[in-house]
């Protein structure tokens, strides 16, 4: 991921003006976002199990622990800081962990529309590259150009519709999982990558909400890493 | 020509074996004692490479010029390179090899950071022998350089 935001875009028009955030705060390590990034699912997993352990979460609160690197992050079996097998328990596929992460891109798509637009209309005003947002199509091009620019560096390869509300973007090599080889094969890479996808699609949805657009975003892989948004939408092109 | 491929953790562990045999066949070696013998070797070597060398300070640490690069036996040579992390990295050739350092550095800085640590999958801590993750075993990793291996001139 990175924040990298066309560079002298509209230096022309807003020279008076102070420098525009997402122009200024561009330098994010994109190996430490991606880091992170990895960590949604299996603290999404840690959670879930704590909170179906009514045990542990009593004891929890007037705890002062030392962090070591052999003491456990949970109480999931042999996870150790460093490990992966948090990712093999059974909870992986559960509703709640999928729900939570995409809860957390959801609340980033709303954010991230906020931050593109309001520079996408003070370019739009002063004949910038600002462009006009008018129907849904434009919407889901925002996302493929905007939004994927923002977050990836990169745009969507392939946009599709059936102009009765149901959209297809294709991204051909999605940053997000692009990495991930699990020691157990091609069919347990694609497995432990589904859960990560619910975060971009959070992400989608909560773009099209802050449009007012009440969407369905499921993803799926097509070929890894080749990734595959459904968007579902009620309204008609 | 390479005979043979090694990682070690910082816990002493073996993480990572391959084993080229001569032409194309690659096996992975079970016999997990050479791979012990040979960590002991290089061990006891590193110690005394820090031992021998001058040290003005009471660090513990061997002074840089001073570590241990590769040893050399009547038809094997050993080469060594430690990251700052404590991984260890072990080709082992014919003596015809004088210097595998690049290729060391390029399998640790290319290949195991890209599939290891980028690798949301991968462990970076390896757990006792009889898990599943006790080794790097993501097929990624294990392709990538291989092939980086045996596209060496040096290799056959």
């Amino acid at each position: 991921m990175s924040s990298t935001a066309g560079p002298g875009s509209g230096t022309t028009s807003s020279s008076e003006e102070a420098p525009d955030i997402l122009d200024t705060q561009s330098y994010v390590n994109a190996a430490s976002l991606q880091f992170l990034l990895q960590e949604l699912v299996p603290t999404s997993i840690r959670v879930s199990h704590k909170l179906a352990d009514t045990n542990t979460l009593l004891s929890l609160a007037d705890k002062d622990e030392t962090s070591t690197i052999d003491k456990p992050l949970s109480s999931i079996p042999n996870d150790l800081p460093g490990t992966v097998n948090v990712l093999d328990l059974a909870a992986l596929d559960q509703d709640d962990v999928s729900l939570r992460v995409e809860a957390y891109g959801y609340t980033l798509g709303l954010k991230l529309a906020e931050l593109l637009l309001y520079k996408n209309t003070r370019f739009a005003g002063t004949g910038g590259p600002g462009s006009k947002i008018v129907d849904i199509l434009d919407i889901m091009k925002f996302v493929c150009r905007d939004v994927w620019k923002c977050l990836y560096n990169k745009q969507m390869d392939n946009l599709r519709t059936n102009h009765r509300g149901t959209f297809v973007l294709v991204d051909n090599n999605y940053k997000l999982i692009s990495s991930l080889s699990s020691p157990k094969g091609i069919h347990d890479t694609v497995s432990k990558a589904k859960v990560h996808l619910w975060f971009p699609c959070g992400i989608i949805r909560g773009i099209l909400k802050s449009f007012g657009v009440d969407g369905n975003v499921t993803a799926e892989i097509t070929q890894f890493p080749v990734v595959t948004f459904n968007i579902y939408t009620s309204i008609n092109n | 020509m390479i005979h043979s491929f090694f990682i070690f953790d910082r816990h002493c562990n073996c993480i990572y074996s391959r084993e080229y045999t001569n032409g194309d066949a690659i096996n992975k070696t079970n016999d997990s004692d050479t791979a012990k013998l040979l960590f002991g070797i290089l061990y006891s070597l590193k110690n005394i490479s820090g031992k021998l060398a001058h040290t003005n300070d009471d660090s513990g640490f061997a002074p840089s010029n001073n570590t241990l690069k590769s040893f050399t036996l009547g038809t094997y040579r050993a080469h060594y390179l430690e990251s700052m992390t404590g991984l260890k990295f072990i080709l082992v050739s014919d003596t015809h090899i004088d210097n595998l350092q690049p290729v060391l550095w390029e399998l640790y800085s290319t290949h195991y950071l890209k599939n290891v640590v980028h690798n949301g999958l991968s462990p970076v801590e390896f757990l006792a022998e009889n898990d599943p993750y006790s080794k790097i075993s993501n097929h990624n990793f294990i392709v990538q350089s291989d092939a980086y291996i045996q596209s060496l001139p040096v290799y056959r």
